[in-house]
């Protein structure tokens, strides 16, 4: 089963714990996903433009902020990628069956578009992000499934996992 | 000079030529609130304003004469906003980040107080629009690259941009438009808000500290940060730049000492950064009308005919002999009245039009001394200028940060915004509008 599991950054070890905990490693393939959100970044720019009515940043100075960026995903992913080999029941699996990915754009639309191209027999995902370190989870209700994990539920184009905390 | 009722309106009856002003001027500030289909601000203000001279209420020659007499404002702007797009070319912002980011030495609590001081500096001579709209994408940057937790830097950017936005006249357009109508000078702006102003930034990096202290546990490791230096594509134009800005620093200073305009000082420096960025082919000429947007000048045009519109059928007036008999000759009740007025003000109709309405509220004052008239002015400073830390609506600049803080574990609603300006934002208001008053016994 080819699953595409995607990562917000900050629930990768609780994932790995729930995704081997729910299904069976052994036909799995995993695709891990992490999306970096290019929303802000481009509303800041329009923000800039509209309030400050100046130009763009310079585009050096741009680039810099999107390597960060990148550095900061490869890092992510190469760490969840540590996480996940090591809890993989019955040892580390083939490289086949398991890989890290990530790609810049809103994270609920590249999240369906890969899911759709690879193709992904299911999307397993976080039901939202941690709020910070300091605030509890959200509790049960509407406001407990994120905006994310609530397009990727509508508009999926396969079965999807949405895990929640216990 | 006001012309009587009757003459206003087409000679309709003053009731109709009232419910009319009030009728505009409020569907303006709606306008401009609630934006229907991504409406420009600009284009809300400057169709009340041609409403205003349409229904009579204000003559195209009084619109005309207003916004001549303005043209220290207009001019102003232009140039603060040429200076801050011609110095961020140069990497000057970035620069002053990256030394921040050196000084602090590897402490996440260092760079954090340092980042509110550079906050309050860019506040102090660019204004708070470029804190917080310059300088919070550039720290934005910096922490990520630094690893470091990222909302509360975030924060501090897009408060200390209000906070520190009354240490100088040119720290807030808001301030020039305040003291050119008073006809004021540096030495009484300071006498006013020198105090204040330093007491409340220090209210606001302690509370932040305290609030935030478990995200700015540990270090960062400064390798992944590169030199300052990275910032400087072009050495000569960066040089250039910064020797400038050093000259219109202190010709800031000088200038509003003396009480001359200091859009001159703005125009003039942007002129030069200008003529740098030529000679160091850093801006090419046919891009030069696409580096600046010209709406913000529609925005503050189209506030000042509709605000005269209001003024014209004696609105203000009434507002006037109300402020009045709450005050009365007490400057300790004109101060907190008059802070509290012009804060709660900012955030429900925007500060640009609040500060506007004062102003003319207090053009208008009659009877009063000049303790109280003082003492309203500098509440409505320092309540416009601060005020719109409590929500996001408060000042076109504070509803940058919620698009930040979307991303990576930092959902953040505005409620949480609220929450942390209702925290903060009222206690400096108290503190503030105390000092205020106790530097007017002094």
């Amino acid at each position: 089963m080819n699953a595409l599991c995607c990562l917000d950054g900050t629930n990768t070890e609780w994932l790995a714990r729930q995704i081997f905990g729910l299904l069976n490693a052994h036909d799995l393939r995993l695709v891990l996903l992490y999306v970096i959100d290019s929303g802000p970044g481009q509303d800041m720019e329009r923000m800039r433009q509209r309030y400050m009515g100046i130009g763009q940043r310079r585009a050096d100075l741009l680039a810099q902020a999107t390597q960060a960026e990148q550095e900061q995903a490869a890092e992510l992913l190469a760490a969840a990628l540590e996480v996940f080999r090591a809890q993989w029941p019955g040892g580390p699996p083939d490289a086949a069956q398991i890989e890290a990915t990530s790609l810049r754009g809103r994270p609920e639309q590249e999240i369906v578009r890969l899911s759709a191209s690879t193709p992904s027999d299911l999307i397993i995902i976080g039901n939202r992000r941690v709020r910070g370190p300091h605030e509890p989870p959200h509790p049960p209700g509407p406001k407990s499934v994120g905006h994310v994990a609530r397009f990727v539920v509508d508009h999926a184009p396969c079965p999807v996992l949405l895990l929640r905390p216990a | 000079m006001k012309l009587p009722l009757a003459a206003l309106g087409y000679g309709l009856p003053a009731g109709v030529t009232t419910s009319m002003a009030v009728g505009i001027f409020v569907a303006t500030l709606a306008l401009i609130m609630l934006r229907p289909k991504q409406l420009n601000e600009a284009l809300a203000a400057l169709a009340g304003g041609i409403a205003m001279i349409a229904a009579g209420i204000v003559s195209p020659w009084q619109a005309l004469q207003t916004l001549l007499g303005d043209w220290n404002i207009f001019l102003f702007f232009l140039g603060m906003l040429t200076l801050s797009a011609l110095a961020e070319r140069a990497g000057f912002f970035d620069w002053l980040a990256a030394q921040a980011a050196q000084l602090a030495k590897g402490s996440t609590r260092r760079l954090y107080l340092n980042v509110f001081l550079l906050g309050a500096l860019i506040s102090a001579f660019f204004s708070n629009d470029a804190t917080a709209l310059i300088l919070t994408p550039i720290v934005y940057s910096l922490i990520t690259r630094l690893r470091v937790s990222a909302m509360p830097f975030l924060f501090a950017c897009t408060f200390i941009a209000d906070t520190a936005s009354f240490l100088l006249p040119v720290s807030n357009p808001i301030n020039i438009i305040v003291l050119s109508r008073f006809n004021l000078g540096l030495l009484d702006f300071l006498r006013l808000l020198l105090l204040p102003s330093l007491l409340v930034i220090g209210i606001n990096i302690g509370v932040f500290f305290l609030l935030f202290r478990r995200q700015l546990i540990g270090t960062f490791e400064i390798k992944r940060l590169g030199t300052p230096a990275s910032a400087i594509r072009q050495q000569s134009y960066f040089r250039y730049v910064a020797i400038v800005l050093g000259v219109v620093a202190v010709a800031y200073l000088v200038i509003s000492l003396v009480q001359q305009p200091l859009s001159l000082v703005a125009i003039g420096g942007a002129a030069l950064l200008l003529l740098g960025a030529l000679r160091w082919k850093q801006v090419q000429w046919k891009a030069l009308g696409k580096e600046l947007s010209w709406s913000i000048f529609g925005f503050i045009a189209g506030m000042f005919v509709v605000v005269q519109g209001v003024e014209s059928i004696g609105l203000t007036q009434h507002a006037a002999q109300l402020l009045t008999s709450v005050a009365g000759s007490n400057t300790l009740a004109a101060t907190l009245v008059g802070t509290t007025g012009a804060a709660v003000g900012s955030n429900l109709i925007n500060n640009l039009p609040m500060a506007l309405v004062l102003i003319s509220t207090i053009g208008a004052l009659s009877g009063s001394t000049p303790g109280v008239r003082l003492a309203l002015i500098g509440a409505t400073i320092f309540g416009c200028d601060l005020g719109p830390n409590l929500t996001t609506v408060g000042s076109l600049a504070t509803v940058l940060w919620l698009l930040l803080l979307r991303r990576r574990g930092m959902d953040v609603s505005s409620l949480d915004y609220f929450k942390l300006g209702i925290v903060v934002t009222p206690l400096m208001l108290l503190i503030g509008a105390l000092a205020i008053w106790l530097m007017l016994k002094v």
